[in-house]
């Protein structure tokens, strides 16, 4: 542990010598339920500013058309309108939105308006702001568009195709980018391989459908020259350059504010085109002006994730050992690139999965199509990949005539190989792979439920066993980036905490962060009690992100599973400097050499004469007022901030590094029941195995769990978005996207393995999102069930009507289009 | 999701709404608001005028006379759900009331709305036809007519009732003999949707086990409720077992048509009519006989 003061870049560590292990792993209250669960939490539309206007939007009916001619003078002569803005006006205002991609997907020119042209069913092309968000909408009704409809693009492989539409001509290609990855002798492997399993998967369109859409209010204060943005976005640093841009103002003018957030599962990411409209309205008009999503526009429009289709061959031997993975994958990222192609790099995060996988191809190509803009949701780009890996893996063990648990046993990362190199350069951490297979497998009764499987089929009944397992890799390293674009000057994955210790000797701490009730403020309260040793209760943690108060950096924010494994070692940190100065203050004061000072349960004591103790806020008190008894030359105050560096590193010429910090495991293991005659799936038993490394709060793990199994059972049985031949989003409400209730989630059990991370001083990994695992694991067992008939899946989703199609053997499924 | 200006009414007594309606271009009768509130946020529809009958008391009953189950239409789905006449009397309709929306949607909607609004999908018309309902119409001034549920559902969204006039203000459900039973079954993905297909069946079997009255109706496979009248064919007269029902649902479901959408082909809907016609009639069939309930 560094003696000196507190410093802004610290160096990554593993030391967890300063927890006590008092409260980590206990089941403590979340400090947000107590407002939350009684509707005291502050989302966006609670707040309520004077004088405020309303912004509303005109979308395009369209996914692709030139528009010819927009005529707004009836709404702007309607009472009450206060603005009506269309692309043109934007264009005026703004620099188009940085592009990340390489040349020439970098020609693309992006407006939070569209201009001249529409991309995508749902593209906003005006918006008005008026006294009332219902003079707003009536305002909307009386703009006049005259679209020219273009041929749509909306299938990622035809988008490569010559003569495909073009979505942006500027840049000539459909191709955002493309790049190929080689890691290992992939050439050798299968040309001494036993034999080569090959499939085509395509991985579906879908969303987060947070129970909060996006919203904004925005607050130019004329007098301070300062905007205030309230806003809900996952990640507020990230887009800052953006906003600052957009608005032309500086960081240091400029205060972006989250609060509570009702969800994000990354489809807030790319809500700041929102907040730069509203932001320049504000500013136009001096009034705060509010933006709050309708259901509708935020499925049709906010965040899809990138579909993605791969083939996959595999170099397998005989006795079931994988050698050697060769890919070829496109994602289809729709209309404008505002988080992606991020996604082509970060599925190598897992390269190889879990498996001792020696060497991988993957011929990598992300492109433009006439469809809703993608970003990162939930299990992002890792867990379409492990799908891709998962599903081969059921397909190669149904050759050997293997059992599909028995092929991953077989072939899992050993626990004496940790921490493992994967030959992509990952770093796996920690953990017992095949002993969690074990585990789970005996606690989902696998083997009972193979040989009932057998005996139910004979009564004419069709079961599917799924075993599938998986990471949540966490805390990316964005470098990762460089890989499709070696110019972008971002790299690293670190954040930042203050722990302040106030003069009444409570604790304060603010965090980089901008959780979407994934419960920072209990964890982080709990690593802080664990450090100082103090109650948890004298603990208060700022709700939310200021940029004007927290400690941040471009990496904060709230995604890729970040917060265990790299927010909360910030606050570790910044908990053990505080720590260390109130030991060197007691010390002085007790007369103590300094090696001796114990702080324990709210006070510090010399060990060697415990009746030599001080209570720590009365060493809070002096610190701050009484401070001519401090240690002479000692610095008042007791703030400690700090920023977590991982030891991250660029992707080297082959594209090889460690891409993110911890690996969190599962094994999931369902068993599925189909009718025979409807094709109707019923979910019979759920089984779920964690290892996320130390725990910091079991309540708020496996609440991550049942979450992560709910949205991958979504996915795999119920959301999925469904574009016609000319872009129309067939399903842009929820009564046709169908997000499943409690009544269509199975009862789950959940259990645990606690192997700490070597790699954060807490010990804890990143596990939020799931890694898919739940998706994989459906979708194994629905095809398990279909496998004696002959049928296969070919993607991510199976409805009633594809699985009825191969019982009946009417037609391949549909899905295999 | 901000609905289109108009203006609202909130009459007390129903010849003041039915005056209203007959004064108002372009009113619709707001019932329990289910799907008209959504269509208006959506502002799929604009009315000029909401005609709210929720301050209408004697519009909301469930009363027996003369054998007859008589309904006020603003009587909510969660009433009728909890009726014990109706659970006993009309198994169907406590099925298609039990797998209706979820308990909030069913805490507000209304019989007579749901009908009138004769959604394709929706679970109360095909049970109506099957239970041979009567629709009571009634216009301002006084003036009612019966009309039949056969003749009561005209297309999609469209009713017999006349437009502007004539609002539905009651549903009488007529005494079934003894030794009837009905069933219901919807297949939807989640709990909470409309249907993909729909079946309902009533029944009367006489004590010897052959079949004297059937009625089998399906919903979500065209504009309205369809009577699967090959079925009811051979079922007439028949004693039901798993063949016969089968038989009777390929004979009902031949000539069907459906629609595909986002959520079903036609292929499919017409596959699982065929299933869901089988499996409602074995089970009416077993309720008629008191083999089950």
């Amino acid at each position: 542990m560094s003696k000196a003061p507190p410093e802004i870049i610290s160096l990554y560590t593993q030391d967890s010598s300063a927890l006590t292990l008092k409260w980590l792993g206990k089941p403590l209250k979340p400090k947000e339920d107590y407002r939350l669960v009684r509707g005291r939490g502050t989302f966006v539309d609670d707040i309520q500013l004077p004088r405020m206007a309303y912004m509303a939007f005109l979308r395009s009916p369209y996914s692709h058309a030139r528009i010819k001619r927009i005529d707004v003078s009836r709404a702007k002569s309607m009472p009450g309108v206060l603005l009506v803005w269309t692309g043109d006006d934007i264009k005026r205002r703004m620099r188009p939105l940085p592009q990340a991609t390489p040349p020439p997907a970098r020609n693309a020119i992006d407006y939070p308006l569209a201009v001249d042209k529409v991309r995508f069913q749902g593209e906003p092309v005006a918006m008005v702001v008026a006294e009332s968000r219902y003079i707003a909408e009536d305002a909307v009704n009386q703009i006049d568009v005259d679209y020219e409809p273009l041929p749509a693009v909306v299938d990622a492989e035809r988008a490569l195709e010559p003569g495909a539409p073009l979505v942006h001509e500027e840049v000539g290609t459909n191709l955002i980018a493309h790049v190929h990855y080689k890691w290992g002798d992939v050439d050798y492997y299968f040309q001494h391989a036993d034999l080569v399993v090959e499939a085509k998967f395509h991985y579906h369109r879908f969303t987060g459908a947070p129970l909060e859409t996006n919203a904004v209010v925005a607050d130019y204060d004329e007098r301070a020259d300062v905007m205030t943005i309230y806003c809900n976005n996952q990640a507020p640093m990230e887009w800052l350059p953006q906003l600052s841009a957009g608005l032309n103002m500086p960081y240091p003018k400029l205060r972006v504010v989250t609060r509570d957030i009702g969800g994000g599962f990354g489809t807030k990411l790319i809500n700041y085109v929102y907040m730069i409209l509203a932001a320049l309205a504000s500013k136009e008009l001096k009034r705060p002006v509010k933006y709050m999503e309708t259901r509708t526009e935020n499925l049709q429009a906010a965040a899809h994730n990138a579909e993605r289709t791969c083939t996959v061959s595999a170099a397998v031997r005989k006795d079931g050992t994988v050698l050697a993975l060769r890919m070829r994958c496109v994602d289809d990222d729709g209309a404008y690139s505002r988080h992606e192609p991020a996604g082509m790099t970060v599925w190598a995060q897992v390269s190889t999965g879990m498996y001792k996988i020696r060497a991988l191809e993957n011929d990598y190509y992300a492109v433009f199509t006439n469809k809703c803009p993608s970003t990162s949701i939930r299990g992002f780009s890792r867990a379409p990949h492990l799908f891709m890996i998962e599903r081969i893996m059921d397909r190669i063990a149904r050759r050997l005539g293997m059992d599909p648990a028995e092929i991953r046993m077989k072939n899992l990362v050993g626990p004496e190989e940790m921490p493992y190199m994967t030959p992509s350069g990952g770093i796996y951490d920690s953990g017992n792979w095949p002993e969690g297979l074990r585990r789970a497998l005996e606690a989902a009764d696998y083997w009972g439920w193979r040989k009932r499987q057998e005996e139910l089929r004979r009564q004419g009944r069709i079961i599917g066993v799924g075993v599938v397992v998986g990471s949540d890799s966490a805390g990316p390293n964005m470098a990762q980036v460089k890989m499709y674009n070696p110019g972008l000057p971002y790299t690293g994955g670190t954040e930042g905490a203050l722990v302040q210790m106030t003069p009444d000797g409570k604790v304060r701490v603010i965090l980089g962060s901008s959780p979407q009730g994934m419960g920072h403020e209990t964890t982080a309260a709990q690593v802080v009690a664990d450090v100082l040793d103090v109650s948890y209760d004298d603990i208060y943690v700022q709700t939310g992100f200021d940029s004007f108060s927290s400690v941040y950096t471009m990496h904060s924010g709230t995604y890729g599973s970040r917060f265990a494994p790299i927010g909360l070692s910030a606050v570790y940190l910044a908990a053990a400097r505080l720590k260390e100065k109130l030991a060197k203050i007691a010390a002085y004061l007790l007369k103590c050499p300094e090696g001796d000072v114990v702080i324990e349960n709210g006070a510090a004591r010399c060990a060697k004469d415990p009746q030599r103790s001080m209570e720590l806020r009365r060493i809070a008190r002096i610190a701050y007022g009484n401070v001519n008894e401090l240690p002479p030359g000692m610095e008042p105050g007791l703030y400690s901030l700090a920023i977590f560096r991982p030891p991250f590193q660029n992707p080297d010429e082959n594209r090889r590094a460690n891409l993110a910090l911890t690996y969190s495991y599962n094994v999931h293991v369902v068993v599925v029941e189909i009718d025979p005659e409807t094709g109707m799936p019923k979910i019979l038993s759920y089984t779920a195995l964690e290892d996320s490394g130390r725990i910091v709060n079991p309540l708020i793990v496996d609440g991550q769990v049942h979450g992560a199994i709910a949205h991958g059972v979504a996915e795999a049985l119920y959301e999925k978005y469904h574009y016609d031949e000319n872009g129309n989003l067939l399903n842009p409400t929820f009564v046709d996207y169908l997000v499943p209730t409690a009544l269509e989630i199975p009862d789950m059990k959940v259990i645990h393995m606690e192997t700490p991370s070597p790699f954060t001083p807490t010990g804890a990994k990143g596990m939020g999102e799931g890694g898919g695992t739940a998706v994989q694991a459906v979708i194994s067992a629905v095809e398990d069930a279909l496998a004696p008939l002959g049928g296969e899946l070919g993607e991510s989703h199976a409805d009633p009507e594809t699985i009825l199609r191969i019982l009946k053997g009417a037609a391949r499924g549909k899905s295999e289009v | 999701m901000r609905p289109a200006p108009f203006e609202y009414y909130a009459p007390t007594s129903l010849e003041e709404a039915l005056r209203l309606l007959s004064e108002k271009e372009g009113a619709k009768l707001l019932a329990g608001g289910q799907s008209l509130l959504a269509l208006m946020k959506l502002r799929l529809l604009t009315p000029t005028a909401l005609i709210d009958l929720n301050r209408i008391r004697e519009l909301r009953y469930i009363k027996e006379e003369d054998g007859w189950l008589l309904i006020g239409a603003m009587t909510i789905y969660d009433e009728l759900e909890q009726s014990p006449l109706i659970r006993e009397r009309y198994p169907a309709l406590h099925e298609a009331l039990y797998r209706l929306g979820d308990q909030q949607v069913r805490n507000r909607g209304t019989i007579g709305g749901s009908l009138a609004h004769a959604d394709p999908s929706a679970n109360l018309p095909p049970v109506m036809v099957a239970l041979k309902a009567q629709m009571v119409a009634a216009r301002a001034g006084g003036g009612r007519r019966v009309i039949q549920a056969d003749d009561f559902f005209v297309d999609a969204f469209t009713t017999a009732l006349e437009p502007d006039k004539e609002a539905l203000v009651e549903v009488r459900l007529p005494p079934w003999p003894r030794g009837s039973g009905g069933a219901y079954m919807k297949l939807s993905k989640r709990e909470i949707d409309f249907s993909i297909v729909e079946v309902a069946v009533q029944m009367t079997v006489g004590d010897d086990g052959g079949v004297k009255e059937a009625r089998v109706v399906l919903g979500s496979v065209a504009p309205k409720p369809y009577r699967a009248v090959g079925a009811e064919e051979v079922l007439a007269g028949a004693k039901v077992d798993e063949g016969l029902a089968a038989r009777a649902a390929e004979a009902g479901t031949r000539d069907l048509e459906p629609p595909s959408d986002v959520q079903a082909s036609s292929w499919y809907r017409k596959e699982v009519s065929r299933v869901l016609v089988k499996r409602a009639i074995l089970k009416a069939y077993a309720r008629a006989r008191g083999m089950e309930q």
